[in-house]
Order: structure tokens, then sequence, then C-alpha cells
């Protein structure tokens, strides 16, 4: 692990807290997150990760707190630059995997090439399956389908290997690399961490809603399963 | 490029209705189901004609609002099951847009129960609707509007609650008392021999809150949909 040089600061969180009801899920979180950082969430079930993610993503609105994107004149993360994958699908059941993909295209006023997006997943023979009658594993590879070829320059994805298998594992890792933009960050929680050993830089843990260590830098698997364990505990 | 997604997101909501079939055929159902019990309820009594026409267009709006306020809240089904909302939301399309599109797909749903309804009200009950004509769709669909438009707006909120499948009515009707109000001042005049006039403080009192209720669901969607 060594420390890399910090770079321009792009999405700040200050003093960010969330309640659910009398429940504390995130306590009074401070991080500053620099252009092209790929940043690895660990730490137990129930330590805010997804919640954070979803704070970030500008899904959740923090309790108290504010999170800023500093090179916005009104430092809110819009939407359209805001790429989220969580733990369900968010497809439409009755639709194909083609109609689901050129929807989100079409809304997101781009030109899906989506013959291209089929390939790369490996889903040519469901292309005209209805996404309700596939597997849960190559559901997940539509939903991740969507969210990375979005273009966002911000992505957030909960447990994305959730469901996918090892060949789903790898396509994700090309795919999420190519998808990753300089100008922004990736954000991925997960329990899975040897997946992504070459391509996170940055490892954030959490518990009990609270960052209780951050390192930067380059990683091998077995310090990021150090970490994971270190996390869990 | 507004038109352009409007169009994307009807295709969808299109394509879930007719090819589910689910609110369409849920609807036509409790339409023909709640039409014809409350036809043999009438029948039973055996009341006279005259008195037959006179709370007809009670019996009409009562069984019509009773069947689609219980099945319109199937039109978000697909929006939530695996959370889809949240990544159209996601896109940065306009909520609006969203609202539109859900208002356009719901009121033809429900503009489809409403024949149902008054087509076996009026076999059943021998009371000729087609002597009403166009003056009879007018202030049905009038109606219409207004109570999907509304009704648009409120459905996320039902999603959210525990109280899921009881809470649309416990809100919703207290809101369309105006429009059921001057609707039924409308049909009970239709029903009397009076023609229609466009000019009347019903007809403009059900505009205004059709207009109105659009007006609330195109502006407050976002706030209903988010978070």
């Amino acid at each position: 692990m060594n420390q890399t040089s910090s770079h321009k600061t792009i999405l700040e969180a200050k003093k960010v807290s969330r309640k659910f009801g009398g429940h504390t899920a995130l306590n009074d979180i401070n991080l500053d997150f620099d252009q092209n950082e790929r940043v690895l969430f660990l730490g137990p079930n129930g330590s805010g990760k997804s919640t954070l993610l979803r704070i970030l993503a500008g899904i959740y609105r923090p309790t108290s707190g504010t999170v800023r994107v500093l090179d916005f004149a009104d430092g809110k993360i819009s939407r359209k630059d805001s790429g989220y994958y969580g733990h369900e699908t968010q497809l439409y059941g009755p639709l194909s995997v083609e109609e689901n993909l050129n929807l989100f295209a079409s809304l997101l006023d781009k030109t899906a090439n989506v013959d291209l997006l089929i390939g790369a997943w490996k889903l040519a023979q469901y292309r005209s399956v209805p996404v309700q009658k596939l597997s849960r594993g190559n559901m997940a590879k539509v939903g991740l389908a969507r969210t990375l070829s979005a273009g966002s320059r911000f992505l957030f994805l909960d447990e994305p290997t959730t469901a996918l298998d090892n060949i789903g594992k790898q396509i994700l890792l090309e795919q999420l690399t190519n998808a990753h933009r300089e100008d922004g960050c990736t954000f991925i929680a997960s329990h899975d961490v040897r997946g992504f050993t070459e391509f996170v830089n940055r490892i954030v843990i959490t518990k009990a809603g609270q960052i209780v260590r951050q390192l930067s830098g380059r990683f091998t698997e077995s310090e990021i399963l150090g970490l994971y364990e270190e996390a869990c505990l | 490029m507004l038109v352009k997604k409007l169009a994307a997101l009807l295709r969808k909501d299109l394509a879930i209705e007719f090819r589910t079939k689910e609110t369409l055929s849920v609807t036509f159902g409790m339409a023909l189901l709640l039409g014809t019990l409350t036809a043999i309820g009438v029948n039973s009594a055996f009341v006279s004609m005259s008195t037959v026409k006179t709370i007809f267009p009670t019996l009409f709006i009562l069984t019509f609002l009773f069947s689609s306020t219980l099945t319109i809240t199937r039109s978000f089904e697909y929006e939530y099951r695996e959370n889809p909302l949240q990544a159209v939301v996601m896109t940065g399309v306009s909520p609006q847009l969203i609202y539109l599109s859900k208002f356009i797909v719901n009121s033809l749903v429900v503009i489809v129960g409403l024949l149902v309804t008054s087509l076996t009200l009026s076999l059943l009950l021998n009371v000729d609707l087609i002597g009403l004509g166009l003056s009879f769709a007018f202030v049905s669909i009038l109606m219409v509007f207004g109570f999907v438009g509304i009704a648009t707006l409120l459905i996320p909120i039902t999603f959210a609650s525990k109280l899921r499948g009881v809470i649309l009515p416990l809100l919703l009707l207290p809101l369309l008392f105006p429009i059921l109000f001057a609707g039924l001042e409308l049909l009970a005049a239709l029903f009397d021999g009076i023609p229609l006039d466009v000019t009347s403080p019903w007809v403009s009192l059900l505009i205004g809150f059709d207009v109105l209720y659009v007006a609330l669901g195109m502006n407050l969607f976002e706030q209903v949909i988010t978070e």
C-alpha cells in the first residue's frame, strides 16, 4: 500500500449524518474524493455502506450535512452525472433486454449500441426475452449494462457481483474499467473484494455508521482480504 | 427532445400495460362485477323506472369511483418491483414527463373501466345512455381527467406506506368531492332532460379542478417519487 499524491478534489461530503426513524445509519461522515478515484467501501453488514453510496449518488438526502460536487456552480450532483446500481436490478420486468437498454438510452439522449452491449455482456440469446424471465445473474448483467453504458461521471455500484458467475465478474471488471471516467469517480460497496484488486485505488472502511480507516494506493489481493477481515471483525 | 422522451416513456407504459394486461383486466373485471352487483341490488328493490333514472348518476359515479380506485394502484406496480423508476429518475428525465406519461395511460385504462361500468349499468337497469350522447361522454371524461390527475400523484405515496391497500382511498376521496359533486349535478341535469350548457358553473368547476390536479401532479410528482 503506498500513498498516492493528492489530485483535484471533486466530491466532498461534510458532516453527513443519516437517520431512519430512531436508527442512525451514518454519523458525522467527512470525506473528500479526487477525480479518477476508484473507491472500495468495506465494512460489515449494517455499517452504512449502502446508505453512504445512496447519499453520495443523490438518491437519499442526508439528515444533516452536505454533499457537494466542487466544480459545479450549485454544488449539486446532477442525476444525469450519477450512475447507480443497487440491490435491485432497476429494470422493467415485462420488457425485453433490448427494450430495456433502448429505453434508458433514449431517456439519456444516447444512441445505444445495443448489439455491442448485448455482445459484451454475453446476452445475445436473451435479447428478446422479457427481463422477468431471466435468471437473477442475467438480470444483474442487464442492470449493470444499463448503468455502465450511461457514460456517467460518477458511478455507484452496491454489491455489483451478487448473483454473477465468474465469467460475469470478469465482464463486469472489463466494462467497469471502460466505463470509469478519469474526470469522475467510481464507488463500489462489496463483500466480494477479490474481483476489484486491480481496479481500486482507495479503500474506505466503515463501521457502525462511521469511517474508521482510509487508505489510498494500489493493493494486493492479500492486503484487501486482510483489510476486509479487519473491517468485519 | 422532450417529445422524444415522452414518446419513449409512453411506449414503455403502453407496452407494459398491453403485455401484462394487469391493470386493464382488473379494471374491466371490477367494473363489470360492481356494475352487475349494483344493478342486481337496484332491481331487487323493485323501484320505479323514474326512480332508477333519478339515482342512476349516483350509482354510476360510485361504481366507477370504487372500481377505479381499487385498480389504479396497479399502474405503478412495475415501477416499484425492482425499482426501475429510480433508474428512470437518475437518467435526469423530467419527472413531469414521467407523470404525464402515467397520466395518459391511466386515463386510457380508466376510460375502459368507465365504458364497462356505463354499459353494464345501462343494460341491466334498462337506462338509455345513447340518447344522452356526447354530453354524457363529455362529463364522464372530464371526471376521469380529474380523478386520474390526482390519483397518479398520490399512488407513489401508497407504495411507501404500510397501509398500501387502503391509504389511496383515504387520501383520494376527500380530494375528489368537488369533481364528484360537479359531475353528479351535470349528469342529474342530463337525466332530467336539460341539455348540457358548457358555460355552466359546474362545467367550469370540473375543468378547473382537472387543470388544478394535473398542474399539482406535474409540479409535485418529483417530491413524491424521490425518497
